[in-house]
């Protein structure tokens, strides 16, 4: 699992890193996106996306399949998703 | 440039129709993820809703504009934050020009306290908005204009007693810092409509914070 900060780059000593740590997030890579015109990147990522937060993809490249779920998802939900994908 | 949204008119509408049994993931994905609204060139219909003044407000109200920019906007969101200060100056701009900001809040408020109307009034007096900040309590404006997110901007144009979509999407190229945009879409497509051009560029993504809808 990759998660994937789209907060803005100022903020990110004094809230980004800090939110991380309190939620635990040691378990993945946090990487903080910092590409400025988004609606060159948004339809790159999926074309399905809207943009909105948060968002999930998901990848088998084996099957070379990916699914974009623009929604928030809960466990059970996330983990429907995932099924389709194993 | 319609292309984008293509996909999700047309998926929603085959699995019902091929796949039943994925009826159930269909149904929850639905509300949250695409809300099939109003397209580049449609007819959008007059809403009413309730303005932080107490008052409500419908495009009836504006029997001059040329147009709107109505922005789907909230308290809580960081990107919406990151444009309030823009919002602003688009209505300083373009309200005298016949084009007035028109902001709606498509938040449930049971999500988000910050939401609340209340908030909504108190966020209004604290900057000096200049426009309307209504409250889509139903959220059926919202739905009908396809807002997925906030902030979301759509620029309409009366053709006659109606108003028609020009422009739906972002307010220009750079949320996180107002001194590095270099594309101004919103100015761009006012600025043509007022000049009898065709709006250019009309549709846009951008990230933001995911509406909240209610649990229908």
């Amino acid at each position: 699992m990759l998660l994937i900060s789209l907060d803005f780059e100022a903020p990110l000593k004094s809230r980004v890193l800090p939110f991380g740590k309190s939620r635990r997030l040691s378990c993945c890579p946090v990487w903080l996106l910092d590409e400025t015109d988004q609606n060159a990147f948004i339809g790159r990522v999926n074309p399905t996306w809207n943009g909105g937060l948060p968002a999930t993809l998901i990848v088998n490249p084996g099957q070379g399949r990916r699914k974009l779920l623009s929604t928030p998802l809960n466990f059970n939900q996330l983990r429907v998703e995932l099924s389709h994908f194993l | 440039m319609n292309a984008v949204f293509k996909p999700l008119l047309v998926r929603p509408a085959r699995l019902l129709a091929g796949l039943p049994l994925l009826l159930a993931l269909v149904a929850w994905q639905q509300p949250e993820s695409a809300p099939l609204g109003y397209g580049i060139g449609d007819a959008v219909a007059d809403f009413r809703l309730k303005n932080v003044d107490g008052r409500t407000v419908s495009m009836a109200d504006f029997p001059k504009a040329k147009g709107a920019i109505i922005v789907f906007t909230c308290n809580h969101c960081p990107f919406s934050r990151a444009y309030e200060d823009r919002v602003i100056a688009l209505n300083q701009r373009f309200l005298s020009q016949g084009f007035p900001v028109i902001a709606i809040n498509p938040n449930d408020p049971a999500a988000y306290e910050e939401d609340s109307f209340e908030n909504m009034k108190a966020r209004a007096k604290e900057k000096s908005y200049s426009f309307p900040y209504l409250a889509d309590e139903t959220q059926s404006v919202s739905r009908a204009f396809g807002a997925t997110r906030t902030p979301h901007v759509v620029v309409i144009k009366r053709e006659g007693d109606k108003f028609m979509v020009q422009y739906i999407g972002t307010i220009d190229d750079n949320s996180q810092d107002a001194g590095g945009v270099t594309r101004r879409y919103v100015e761009d497509a006012v600025n043509n409509l007022l000049a009898g051009k065709p709006v250019g560029l009309n549709t846009t993504k951008s990230v933001g914070c995911a509406i909240k809808w209610k649990n229908v």
